[in-house]
């Protein structure tokens, strides 16, 4: 029923119908899945993440060389019906090891968003939420991290720790720190300053619950943006930081690692460049998009 | 037998260009049952007012004392029981509900935070109590606040400030953001739950027509002060200080008979930053004298009830 | 003769016009065949609730509607007797700011925070008379001092003003090029009483001073009846009541109009309890093809929920939107 019947009416009635549903019974969880399944650009970044986790988790199965075996009768070699994105300069099939690398780099940027996104964001929301000194003692470490240059970081972290994947994950975090910590505060201080906090306090919710029930959850949108921006640029970190020796060592099958040998040999073999790089971005696209996705699914105010 | 007293109240904060002073020394009590309206325009300090007593805002001095007892003088720990007592309802119904929340999770959050209830199930109970009693359709439990009009958001926020059966509430400006015909029912509903509950309410609004209904006595504020302070019916029958005559003749009345003489008043609203002595209004009062630049006008008692603090009230000015 | 000396005499004529908002799921029907005059040198207040159509229909005549979403559906916005809605957006904008202003509820939407107030007036001026910038400079200062603001300020910034003070800015630039028509928009909304009291008394001198026309959009009764000749009460985008300022608040005859005036509190009159309109106001995505406003009726009647009732003209220029009305069994209970 409407005072005036235009086509659109029709349209949006059919688009009503097609999702319509006992929506107002779901839980919230339940219906910010049901956003992201009506959200093409999340389900195109999520059938990424899905087909990339997956790649990793039967790395075995789907290789069809292995990866760390050279072939010196195969050095360099273009992409062909055998290797389909060629060989490196040891002869080693490029394919296999994208298909290797999607484990470490994809284990390794995960480990070291999550592990930093939670010392970050701790130490962010404290500051964000106490404000006055504790923010300004918080914010002015952040600084003195911020300043000292990532490489020179790590490679003090893994004089002292001693080189390996762990010792990788903790330089990572301590030099992707300081902007964790800055995202979190930045978010937390926007949402602070609604009213519904001050309504909150007045009904005695504590400090612990106010960050968890209402805080986080209104930051998460601006926060689940980031997270995956710090993603993505951990997968180009543990890739420098491979190159001059650190973390991972050379045979070991990496995305970053695999373009670092692959660089010296652009201008005769692009193959061995071209084929990392899209597994690279290619990750970091589905995340991104997952991300967007992600942020306006939860979001109740979003239809 | 007052409920609330407030005893000299001031609360002052520091901003770059000195101290602000958004409460200046403030005294009123308000008898269990009744309506304080409080009224003024904005950067009065009515809600900072409102704010300190819920203790949002800690007070610089003063004391305000709660059924007898100086629940200024009280630790934080303390006081936060009192708050089962003494509620809140939030001016912007869009602002002050956390939009994440549906609205069965909004109005559960302070039964259990300020209620002994524990058992969900007694929870769910008493949410659909509350939905019910503030007229809220129960088929909206599992709605979020942005699907809800200005109207029902507020009922949402009056159930949350009801959740825990207190004896007062402060009202900081509910209906402002509403439509008049929403409006309506919200006043009505506020007097209904008064007169069931025995409800006691500082009423905060700039609107002097609804303060007008809704109030047994009314405290007109400006630039942190009292300026007038009497029952009701005397306040507009009799209205003594130059500043509530000008603010009451500066509502827009719909009604064609009525003529009245408008004073406009001349300057801008400022805000009481290290106030120097004298009348804070003087300088857009029609009436100020050197005397009135130079020296504070104390609030004093011109009738039965009826305060005003204004060197000139009742003699040359009507 | 008669009928073409008072099209003479209307400057803005809307004709049955009607405006939706289109979404991917939903259509919103913002404006309903609406239909009303607006005579020169007068104020026709128009006014209604959230989400009434207002704002909608002030920005279909300045031209600013963001189209898609929007789509206008049928009805003629005659300026002049010019439809704007025919008018490209290069005319529209010779139009805009010449002949008509717009002033917003925020004022900081007209205001740009990093140029000084003054010489935001002497562009506006500028854009629109082909004058030196000395001249430009010296009319600047004439209109600030027409709105009330003292000379020293002219170098100011926006945010070193209050708000009712920028608010008088803006007027100043609405008035600059001495508009046939100023819509003003909420203008007094987000003001304090006192000073909303000097914003619209200075708006009232100005706008006799360089006699132009005003449809100004509020929600304030009290407003329309202090500064307007003619009211349109709108309910859902459809105008329910309409007529002189005598008509609207002497003999007001549509149910919403009366509801209206009873859910007010009152400063003459003791009332004990407020009468206020029952239920919510309608949804503009799925509004009846009844009359929108029966399902809130008090005095409803069968006939209210089989069909739209026609606006009927019960005096001259005082035009019903209402079955009991045009019935002729309207009991104006107040």
């Amino acid at each position: 029923m409407a005072k005036y019947k235009t086509p659109e009416m029709e349209k949006a009635a059919q688009v009503r119908a097609k999702y319509s549903g006992k929506s107002s019974i779901d839980s919230p969880g339940r219906q910010a899945w049901k956003r992201l399944k009506r959200n093409p650009t999340a389900l195109v970044g999520m059938f990424i993440i899905i087909v990339v986790i997956l790649v990793a988790i039967f790395a075995d199965v789907l290789a069809p060389f292995d990866p760390n075996q050279p072939d010196y009768m195969a050095l360099k070699k273009a992409p062909d019906a055998v290797h389909w994105f060629g060989t490196d300069s040891l002869g080693r099939d490029i394919l296999s090891r994208c298909i290797y690398g999607a484990r470490y780099s994809l284990a390794l940027s995960l480990a070291t968003t999550i592990t930093s996104a939670l010392t970050g964001g701790l130490l962010g929301t404290i500051a964000g939420y106490r404000g006055g000194k504790t923010d300004n003692a918080i914010m002015r470490v952040m600084d003195v991290f911020q300043a000292i240059p990532m490489v020179l970081m790590a490679m003090s972290i893994t004089a002292v720790l001693g080189n390996g994947i762990p010792q990788l994950i903790v330089a990572i975090t301590i030099s992707s720190l300081s902007i964790c910590a800055r995202t979190f505060r930045m978010a937390i201080l926007t949402v602070r300053s609604g009213e519904y906090i001050e309504s909150s306090r007045a009904i005695n919710i504590g400090t612990f619950k106010m960050i968890l029930r209402h805080l986080i959850p209104n930051a998460v949108g601006l926060l689940s943006i980031q997270m995956i921006t710090i993603l993505a640029a951990s997968i180009g970190l543990i890739s420098s930081l491979s190159y001059i020796g650190i973390g991972i060592a050379p045979p070991t099958p990496e995305w970053g690692s695999i373009l670092n040998q692959g660089k010296d040999f652009l201008m005769s073999s692009p193959h061995m460049v071209i084929a990392p790089t899209c597994c690279i971005l290619v990750a970091v696209l589905g995340f991104q998009l997952f991300g967007v996705g992600l942020r306006d699914a939860l979001d109740p105010r979003m239809k | 037998m007052a409920l609330i007293e407030i005893e000299n109240l001031k609360k002052y904060f520091n901003v770059a260009k000195g101290t602000l002073h958004a409460v200046d020394d403030i005294s009123i009590s308000i008898d269990a049952g009744k309506t304080l309206g409080v009224v003024g325009e904005s950067g009065c300090g009515k809600s900072t007012l409102g704010k300190t007593i819920m203790r949002l805002e800690e007070p610089t001095s003063g004391k305000i004392i709660y059924d007898g007892v100086d629940v200024t003088a009280l630790p934080m720990k303390e006081f936060k029981p009192y708050r089962r007592q003494i509620q809140m309802i939030f001016q912007d119904p869009f602002a002050s509900l956390d939009p994440r929340m549906s609205v069965s999770q909004l109005i559960a959050e302070p039964i259990r935070s300020l209620t002994d209830i524990r058992n969900s199930s007694e929870i769910e109970k008493r949410v659909y109590d509350l939905m019910d009693l503030v007229g809220l359709a129960r088929r909206l439990a599992n709605v979020y606040p942005h699907e809800l009009d200005g109207g029902r958001r507020q009922r949402i926020g009056i159930a949350r400030a009801l959740s825990s059966e207190p004896r007062m509430i402060v009202c900081d400006e509910p209906v402002s953001a509403l439509d008049f015909s929403i409006q309506a029912q919200i006043l009505n509903l506020l007097q209904d739950l008064q007169k069931e509950r025995n409800l006691t309410y500082i009423f905060i609004t700039h609107d002097l027509s609804v303060v007008k209904h809704i109030s047994d006595q009314i405290v007109v504020m400006y630039l942190g002060q009292i300026v007038e302070k009497s029952g009701t019916r005397d306040l507009f029958a009799n209205t003594l200080h130059p500043y509530t005559q000008a603010l009451l003749s500066a509502i827009p009345i719909p009604s064609l008979q009525h003529e009245k003489k408008r004073i406009v008043l001349r300057g801008e609203l400022s805000s009481p930053i290290n106030p120097k002595p004298g009348c804070r209004f003087a300088p857009r009062c029609i009436y100020a004298t050197d005397k009135c630049r130079a020296e504070s006008p104390e609030l004093r008692e011109y009738s039965d009830g009826h305060y005003v603090a204004c060197h000139y009230a009742g003699d040359a000015i009507k | 003769m008669e009928e073409k000396k008072q099209a003479q005499d209307i400057l803005l004529k809307i004709n049955n016009f009607r405006l939706h908002y289109n979404t991917r799921e939903e259509v919103y029907e913002a404006v309903n065949g609406v239909s009303f005059n607006l005579k020169k040198g007068t104020t026709l207040g128009l006014v209604g609730e959230t989400g009434a159509g207002k704002t909608s229909i002030a920005l279909a005549i300045m031209g600013l509607l963001p189209i898609p979403p929007a789509r206008i559906i049928e009805g003629e916005i005659l300026f002049n007797g010019e439809d704007l809605l025919k008018k490209d957006a290069k005319e529209m904008r010779r139009i805009r700011g010449n002949r008509i202003s717009m002033i917003f509820q925020d004022p900081m939407t007209a205001l740009n925070p990093v140029l000084r107030v003054g010489d935001q007036i002497m562009e506006v001026i500028k854009l629109h008379d082909k004058i030196s910038k000395a001249e430009a400079e010296v009319k600047a200062h004439e209109v600030l001092q027409m709105v009330g603001i003292e000379d020293d300020r002219f170098n100011d910034y926006p945010h070193q003003f209050s708000g009712g003070m920028k608010q008088r800015v803006v007027i100043a630039m609405a008035l600059v090029c001495r508009p046939e028509l100023i819509i003003a928009d909420e203008p007094t909304t987000a003001l304090d009483v006192t000073i909303q009291a000097q914003v619209l008394s200075m708006m009232k001198s100005l706008r006799d001073e360089i006699r132009t026309s005003m449809l100004l959009i509020t929600h304030d009764l009290g407003i329309v009846a202090e500064n307007c000749d003619e009211c349109a009460i709108i309910y859902a985008g459809e105008i329910m009541e309409r007529g002189t300022i005598r008509d609207i608040f002497g003999n007001p005859l549509h149910p919403y109009t009366l509801g209206l005036f009873n859910s007010i509190p009152s400063l003459d009159k003791e009332v004990e309890r407020l009468t206020p309109i029952p239920g919510l106001a309608s949804d503009p995505t799925n509004l009846p093809e009844y009359c929108s406003f029966c399902d809130r009726c008090p005095m409803h009647i069968e006939k209210c929920r089989q069909v739209d009732p026609e606006t009927v003209e019960v005096s001259p220029g005082h035009f019903v939107k209402c079955h009991l009305v045009s019935e002729g069994s309207a009991s104006a209970e107040r």
